[in-house]
């Protein structure tokens, strides 16, 4: 958390000395950032109360009045939704292929942007711009669905998460820009001393760059956790299909169960955002300190 | 080209061919089959012989029934692109920087802007969908206050204003915590540096702050850009497919792919399809290789 | 010393493996299950509410008639459908799922083949003509579904959605009866306006609905089969087109019936409609005998409704028939792992008393001859005595004209949908047609 005090110490005044932080004086500075920050929480707080609100109502109390705020909360609904989506066994299908993936990705972007950030391979630009193709590839939908069936890997879990792992997208490209803040000298030294190669990545680029493989980890995870029509594809088999296809089972051609719908979008989204309150102490335990050298 | 430390190779190739192996099989070989298969009239179906038509499909694509149409949407998708993506990065800067300050509940709102993001695109969609319920969603209400109604969706001159704002709203989560993660790998001893040298709040936030988060800046203009030129849910979900006035590039290949709302009689090759995929991957490319560029060369000045 | 791959040969193999991966055979399917029925059944449907819960019940009356075999039911979203039927197909992975192969009509030779068509013409779908419960369709339905003289799909029911559902009460509370004729529809809607009631709801904002009005307009306009066989083949070969005439008409009467809606309905979801409608907020919606299950429940016994054929016309008896088409077609696949169970399962589907669950259920009108019908279904028995094909079942598109002509009447141009006028709307699908001659 050192990082963290030292700039905002340095930004609030010159007054270098207090470690009181209760007695900091409220300069119009913090005034703006407060009412900034509550504006923000607001933006982003009252869709989702509507959420709730929705999720709480029972069907005739939302046609009767969508935006009117819910005066018989029906908790049921969540138990409801919960049953008719199935979403037990979909819900550890979903961390399976969400962790799986992401884990497999995110050490193919390591593996791939040390060696290229630092210019141990050869072409490092050609890399690079593989990095960035990988992009914006196109919808490869089809053909990824005639590998695996060629690799008789279809309908397994195992091709499934195969294909998201090798969604890799802006991973590489981000562990590269990471790692160059890391200092050569470091590797030398390493190497020096007589660590190989792969020691090398596990036991000092790994906590050093946590940082950005959280992040990485992160926006693939979600990637996957968020993927529909490649697991509708892949997975045709209802026992493994992952949890927003559970979702989706809500979503009628005709009619919507707003309330219901809105219940199973919060137990969806629940631990996704379990995990990343706790995946977020790994982010805002900077490195920083150590990179100093 | 810096020379290589360590005492054996051994470790170096294996990871940097498994990596390589992954992609290549997972990702390069289908995306490159894509490419052959827009030459072809494939169909989907089993036991249906292909045949390779060369450029016919690209020629129907820009054919002038077809090119009108084409033509709209990618404008809107330009004009989309652009808006979405400066201002998300514009505001994903500021709140990130207020996030990493010390300020009370800044946990709690940075968790909460990034919801959306857990959220995914499909319920995002919903909850806006709801939102502008023109006949009594909040939105209705909050424009019945200056007296004015809208069809807020339906209506052709505001649709691609709110899509954006939902889009603006969905992809700032991802952008700060970008941001964030650059704004802690900045070293404080530059900020003391430049407190020494008497520069205050601002100026830090101009001379230190942001040249060194020029890598986290691209990355999140290169996010953004290929998020609103690829990605065509939001829109769907807040619009359908087949509307004009929000049409995206990215939408127009989906309803050209799978038929849009006409009926079944339509002859709909994949290869057609794939065709449209190749072509707006080349169009995302070149502008992500131009915005690149641009960035680049800033991030090399500063 | 550096790893070093040559990246022209990378090119070369990663394309030489993609070619590989795309032609070369399909797949081998799994071994057939041996014996009586068992194993599993795979079905793959498109998900509908209505539809979803009917198949269920159906599936489990199936699994107690024959406990051996296990049924794998998968209900997909529309958007998806076409891509996850393709993908099983092509794995072998699916027994029985929906098909629609289609005759193409004589007007639009030369238009590729749809999907279905190319596929039951290659044997993927089974020949289901010899079936002996084949027999127990209507003749009628059977014929609009047959494809090259032969059957390869089950009907589930048909639908009717060129009528408009109206609430009894207000209507009665305005003394106002059903109208005939177009004049009377304007003036029951003038009636209504006077009274402080927004005459009808259309949830524009799915796009879809709105067309529902277009369709109901050319029914009246073009009330039989060969009529609008007649348009078709005209607007083909540029005998017709549509910025004159009747034609133009049409879109006439979609434009009068935006005036008449509720304010904004362009941003109205088609799935708020039935509340709006068991809201009272307006009287009348133009929508499908498949959604009355959900309007009944909607209004829940509030207030009578009933439903009459829009009359799009000026003279009555043009307008005294619905427009329908037949629903959802159940087909077996060729490659099925488990054909005698899909078979087996289509058989059972087709026994009269399971189908008449069936309907019962989605809300669809039957099939088949002699099945109880729902008493709504009873009460506009007189508007489907005879079964008139809609429009959009007639109409094929040709691939290389314009967007602006899928329909081809333009209706999502006209304000406030589009922006364009009449006028405008009906150049612009003219233009787009013309456009691939």
């Amino acid at each position: 958390m050192t990082a963290l005090d030292a700039s905002s110490r340095i930004a609030a005044d010159t007054s270098m000395a207090s470690p009181d932080r209760r007695r900091r004086p409220l300069t119009p500075g913090r005034v703006l950032s407060y009412a900034a920050l509550v504006l923000v929480a607001v933006c982003y707080l009252f869709p989702l109360a509507f959420l709730l609100n929705t999720a709480l109502k029972s069907s005739e109390a939302f046609f009767a009045d969508p935006g009117a705020v819910v005066t018989s909360p029906q908790w049921g609904n969540f138990a409801d939704a919960w049953v008719q989506g199935n979403f037990g066994a979909y819900l550890l299908n979903s961390v399976l292929y969400t962790v799986g993936a992401a884990a497999v990705g995110t050490a193919v972007s390591l593996f791939l942007a040390f060696p290229v950030a630092r210019s141990y391979v050869a072409h490092p630009r050609l890399w690079n711009a593989l990095f960035v193709v990988l992009l914006f590839l196109p919808n490869a939908l089809i053909t990824q669905f005639q590998l695996l069936l060629r690799l008789g890997l279809y309908n397994t879990q195992i091709g499934y998460i195969a294909i998201m792992a090798a969604g890799v997208g802006i991973g590489p490209i981000l562990l590269a820009g990471y790692i160059k803040s890391i200092p050569v000298e470091l590797d030398e030294a390493a190497a020096v001393d007589g660590c190989g190669y792969w020691r090398y990545l596990m036991t000092f680029v790994i906590p050093m760059a946590r940082p950005a493989l959280a992040t990485v980890f992160i926006l693939q995870a979600i990637g996957v956790w968020n993927d529909i029509i490649l697991a509708t594809i892949l997975l045709p088999d209802p026992a493994k299909s992952p949890i927003s296809l559970g979702l989706y089972a809500f979503k009628g051609t005709y009619t919507n169960d707003w309330p219901l719908l809105a219940a199973a979008t919060m137990i969806v989204a629940a631990p996704l955002l379990a995990a990343y309150v706790f995946l977020q102490r790994y982010l805002v335990g900077g490195v920083v300190g150590s990179v100093k050298g | 080209m810096s020379t290589y430390p360590f005492s054996g190779r051994k470790g170096l190739r294996i990871s940097v061919g498994a990596g390589a192996s992954v992609l290549a099989v997972f990702a390069l070989v289908p995306a490159v089959a894509v490419f052959v298969i827009s030459f072809t009239d494939i169909r989907g179906l089993p036991g249906i012989p292909i045949q390779f038509v060369g450029f016919e499909n690209y020629e129907r694509f820009f054919s002038a029934a077809k090119l009108g149409y084409n033509l709209n949407a990618l404008q809107n998708t330009l004009v989309y692109a652009v808006a979405s993506t400066v201002v998300i990065n514009v505001f994903a800067l500021g709140i990130a920087v207020l996030l990493n300050g010390r300020l009370r509940g800044r946990t709690f709102t940075r968790a909460l802007v990034f919801l959306p993001t857990i959220l995914g695109v499909t319920v995002i969609g919903l909850i806006w969908s709801l939102f502008f319920n023109p006949s009594a969603g909040p939105a209705a209400t909050i424009w019945s206050w200056f007296g004015a109604d809208s069809a807020f969706f339906g209506d052709p001159a505001l649709a691609l204003s709110l899509v954006i704002f939902v889009q603006i709203w969905a992809g700032l989560g991802v952008a700060v915590v970008i941001y964030l993660a650059g704004l802690q790998a900045i070293p404080e001893e530059l900020y003391e540096a430049a407190a020494l040298d008497g520069a205050d709040g601002w100026k830090r936030l101009r001379l230190v702050t942001i040249p060194l988060l020029a890598p986290s800046v691209t990355a999140n203009v290169l996010l953004a850009i290929v998020g609103s030129l690829q990605s065509y849910q939001l829109a769907y979900v807040l619009t359908g497919p087949n509307n004009p006035a929000t049409q995206l590039l990215s939408l127009a290949i989906f309803a050209q792919a799978f038929g849009g709302s006409t009926t079944s009689g339509m002859g709909q090759s994949q290869g057609y399809a794939a065709t449209i995929s190749v072509i707006q991957f080349f169009i995302v490319g070149i502008a992500s290789l131009l915005v690149m560029w641009y960035l680049r060369r800033r991030e090399a000045r500063l | 010393m550096r790893t070093h791959i040559t990246r022209g040969l990378a090119a070369m193999s990663l394309t030489a493996l993609a070619v590989a991966v795309v032609t070369g055979c399909s797949s081998t399917s799994p071994e057939p299950a041996d014996g009586e029925l068992s194993g599993t059944l795979q079905i793959l449907v498109s998900s509908s509410a209505g539809s979803d819960a009917a198949f269920k019940e159906v599936n489990a009356a199936f699994t107690k008639k024959y406990p051996d075999v296990k049924i794998e039911f998968s209900a997909v979203p529309n958007e998806n459908f076409n891509s996850t039927r393709s993908s099983r197909l092509t794995a072998g992975n699916v027994d029985v799922t929906l098909a629609q192969p289609r005759d193409v009509p004589a007007f639009a030779q030369g238009v590729s083949a749809s999907d279905d068509n190319v596929a039951a013409d290659a044997g993927l779908f089974v020949d289901l003509t010899d079936e002996a419960f084949m027999k127990n369709f209507t003749p009628t339905v059977l014929e609009a579904t047959s494809y090259n003289g032969k059957q390869f799909t089950v009907p589930t029911g048909l639908s009717y959605y060129s009528g408009v559902y109206y609430n009894k009460a207000i209507f009665e509370e305005l003394g106002l009866e059903v109208p005939h004729t177009w004049s009377e529809f304007k003036a029951v809607a003038s009636a209504l306006q006077e009274g402080g009631v927004t005459p009808l709801g259309i949830g524009g904002k799915d796009s879809w609905p709105a067309g529902l009005a277009m369709l109901a307009a050319v029914q009246g306009l073009y009330p039989t089969a060969d009529d609008k066989t007649a348009l078709a083949t005209g607007l083909w070969d540029n005998s017709l087109t549509l910025t004159e005439g009747t034609q133009l008409e049409v879109l006439e009467r979609v434009k009068s019936l935006y005036d008449i809606a509720q304010p904004n309905f362009a941003g109205v979801g088609y799935d708020a409609i039935p509340s709006g409608f068991a809201a009272g907020d307006f009287a009348m919606t133009i929508d499908g005998t498949w959604n009355q299950t959900t309007i009944d429940s909607a209004v829940g016994g509030a207030f009578d409704y009933g439903y009459f054929p829009l009359p799009a016309s000026e003279d009555a008896a043009d307008n005294a028939t619905l427009a329908g088409k037949v629903e959802l077609r159940l087909a077996a696949a060729s490659n099925a792992s488990n054909k005698a169970a899909a078979l087996a399962y289509l058989e059972f589907f087709s026994e009269p008393d399971v189908y008449a669950t069936f309907v019962e259920s989605t809300g669809f009108a039957p099939a088949q001859p002699d099945i109880a019908a729902s008493e709504f279904l009873d009460g506009i028995a007189e508007y489907t005595k005879t079964f008139s094909p809609a429009w959009d079942t007639i109409w094929v598109s040709n691939q290389d004209a314009g967007p602006a002509a899928g329909f081809p009447f333009n209706y999502p141009a006209i304000a406030p949908l589009g922006t364009s006028t009449v006028e405008q709307a009906a150049q612009e699908a003219q233009d787009a047609w013309s456009a691939a001659f």
